[in-house]
């Protein structure tokens, strides 16, 4: 099944009506990837390297538009290339959550049995524990890095699409036609394939946006305390680790502008994802 | 199902939750790639060092027996020897766990009266409406850290009205000693009628409660709009409303009263996320408390402290959500069926 297929059998692209809040969250994430490829055509700085006077406040030297931080590195530069990062870990993060907790959900929903109590007992464990710190220690083992960021936030946001998926799957499994695909002898993976997965994924996709916005914040929270993408990188949760001692001095450019990205970041993929959740609802 | 049987059948699946959180904790740290002794000496450790500190932790022993030893541990509070302060981890990790407790009780009630506001004025005006899903919304998507450095910045730097930082200052503390009764320094100060002690400690707590209970407070406002939209659109309120009581009574006696039972249930089913946001606006403020200690144990590489900050949360969360489920089907007996 590959994604186009997906997507025609989603039902809001059939009899798509506008809706505010997927048109606006679009218009964030596309103005947030655009940012992220345009990265060197949008500063001349490298967001690493120390560029100006350390501390040059924002609005005033038009070749340092947000001013420059403790390094003398532009701020402007680290918020642009800090997109490329936050988007990347929260990319592979949802991509890898998906791509184990939808076919488990699946399979456990379906299958039943002993395999599915015991599953569905793990992932309400681990979905009651604070998300950010088991992150937090799998980081901890794995090491600082981008692909290890990424990896621990996908083991927490398994058990999110385990659960939505496996919830659908039970109600589908009770329909005729699944009842027919089996009774006319389908294997079990032909029958999951076919019949059961076209109808429970989608309810899947809202979920991924909602994660994709917890993932980008949850990233910037690792990273600001430490355990995240190691310091050298331009990255919004570094930005804020590094300017903490700034507050101190009235020295707020540092610290307003990284968190706003995240801000905005995180709002544009949670309008999105609650956008279509009102449409899978409503439709 | 009976009441006892439904309290002692929670009660007795609780051990087992924490079992199974432990087991993934165990994964996590011992099975993963990436030895325990490579995390604590680093990659290029002396081997005969490695082969001491392996034997220190009892990582010589094959894997079922370590987990044994280390179910047993967590279940006796045995927790070793921290490597960075050459202490036992318990000795350290019981006043951390009371600042953390401390700061998310304030944090709860904070959060707790926000959202009533929100959804009392939702509830009442449509314009509010919107608002309310735009507060939610906002509690989402701004980051903790964020807001806890700004309001730092405001009311400590500018305005000087709050301390941006710590659980109280030192030297108070020393001019009024507290003995520690719950470790609660509020509590304590206030059972033994410390005032110095208690102004300033609540100074201290305004901030990071005010952080941490606004960002809580989107997800119960939620809640709590759902639960009173739930009451309201019942019919003992057309009921109510044929008979004419003023929509004001309607609103507080039928749709308030009937909404907050719910609500503070899934409060209280709500500790995950309140755990996870102390840990932030601990490190933001500087908070002596579990969240704290966590980090500063991850990034000092305090393998055994480490481990113990884990436990703990472990217990928590099955301890917290046991006893809130228990009260739910208390007062909602169709939970036991």
């Amino acid at each position: 099944m590959n994604i186009l297929d997906l997507l025609l059998r989603l039902r809001f692209f059939r009899r798509f009506r506008p809706n505010a809040l997927v048109i606006t969250g679009l218009a964030i994430i596309i103005a947030l990837v655009m940012l992220a490829i345009l990265a060197p055509y949008l500063t001349p700085y490298d967001p690493t390297a120390e560029v100006a006077q350390p501390y040059i406040p924002p609005f005033v030297n038009p070749s340092h538009p947000l001013g420059t931080n403790f390094l003398g590195q532009d701020v402007w530069a680290r918020l642009v290339y800090g997109a490329r990062n936050s988007l990347m870990v929260a990319l592979l993060a949802v991509a890898i959550a998906a791509a184990v907790g939808v076919p488990l959900g699946l399979l456990s929903g379906y299958v039943g049995g002993v395999l599915d109590r015991v599953l569905t007992f793990l992932m309400d464990s681990m979905y009651a524990f604070p998300g950010i710190i088991l992150a937090m220690i799998i980081s901890f083992v794995l090491g600082a890095g981008l692909i290890n960021v990424a990896l621990s936030l996908a083991v927490i946001y398994i058990p999110t699409y385990f659960r939505v998926v496996r919830g659908t799957t039970l109600t589908v499994k009770e329909q005729l036609y699944v009842e027919a695909a089996r009774a006319a002898g389908a294997p079990l993976m032909t029958t999951l394939r076919y019949y059961v997965a076209p109808n429970v994924v989608p309810v899947a996709v809202p979920v991924l946006a909602l994660n994709f916005a917890d993932a980008i914040i949850t990233e910037a929270g690792l990273s600001f305390l430490g355990v995240g993408l190691p310091p050298t990188q331009p990255d919004w949760g570094v930005d804020l680790s590094l300017s903490r001692g700034d507050i101190v001095h009235g020295v707020w450019w540092t610290t307003f502008f990284p968190g706003l990205m995240i801000f905005i970041a995180t709002l544009g993929f949670l309008l999105l994802g609650e956008g279509l959740s009102e449409v899978v609802r409503g439709g | 199902m009976s009441l006892a049987r439904y309290v002692i059948t929670r009660v007795a699946t609780a051990p087992l939750l924490v079992i199974i959180l432990l087991t993934i904790t165990f994964i996590i740290l011992r099975v993963l790639p990436g030895n325990p002794v490579t995390v604590i000496l680093g990659p290029k450790a002396n081997p005969a060092f490695v082969k001491e500190v392996e034997h220190e932790l009892g990582l010589d022993k094959p894997l079922w027996l370590q987990y044994i030893d280390f179910l047993i541990d967590a279940f006796t509070g045995h927790f070793g020897i921290s490597y960075r302060w050459r202490v036992p981890v318990s000795e350290l990790i019981w006043p951390r766990v009371a600042a953390t407790v401390e700061l998310t009780l304030y944090s709860s009630i904070i959060a707790i009266l926000l959202a009533l506001v929100v959804a009392l004025l939702s509830s009442k005006f449509k314009i509010f409406d919107k608002f309310a899903r735009l507060y939610t919304v906002a509690t989402y998507a701004i980051p903790v850290f964020w807001l806890g450095l700004i309001l730092q910045l405001i009311f400590g730097v500018y305005l000087k009205w709050f301390p941006t930082s710590g659980r109280i200052d030192p030297e108070i503390l020393i001019l009024h000693p507290v003995h520690p009764i719950t470790g609660l320094l509020t509590i304590d100060a206030l059972i033994e009628g410390n005032w110095p002690v208690f102004i300033n400690a609540l100074e201290h707590l305004v901030l990071p409660a005010v952080t941490l209970g606004f960002v809580i407070s989107g997800v119960m406002s939620r809640t709590l709009r759902q639960a009173m939209i739930e009451a309201l659109t019942s019919d003992y309120v057309r009921a109510a409303r044929a008979r004419g009581i003023p929509e004001k009574r309607i609103l507080i006696n039928y749709g308030l009263r009937n909404a907050i039972i719910p609500f503070i249930i899934i409060a209280g089913l709500q500790i995950a996320l309140l755990l996870g946001g102390a840990v932030l606006t601990e490190s933001t403020f500087g908070w002596p408390g579990l969240g704290t200690f966590l980090v500063e144990s991850i990034l000092a590489r305090d393998y055994n402290a480490v481990q113990a900050a884990i436990v703990i949360y472990a217990f928590i969360v099955v301890i917290v959500n046991t006893v809130v489920d228990i009260i739910y089907s208390l007062i909602d007996p169709r939970v036991r069926y």
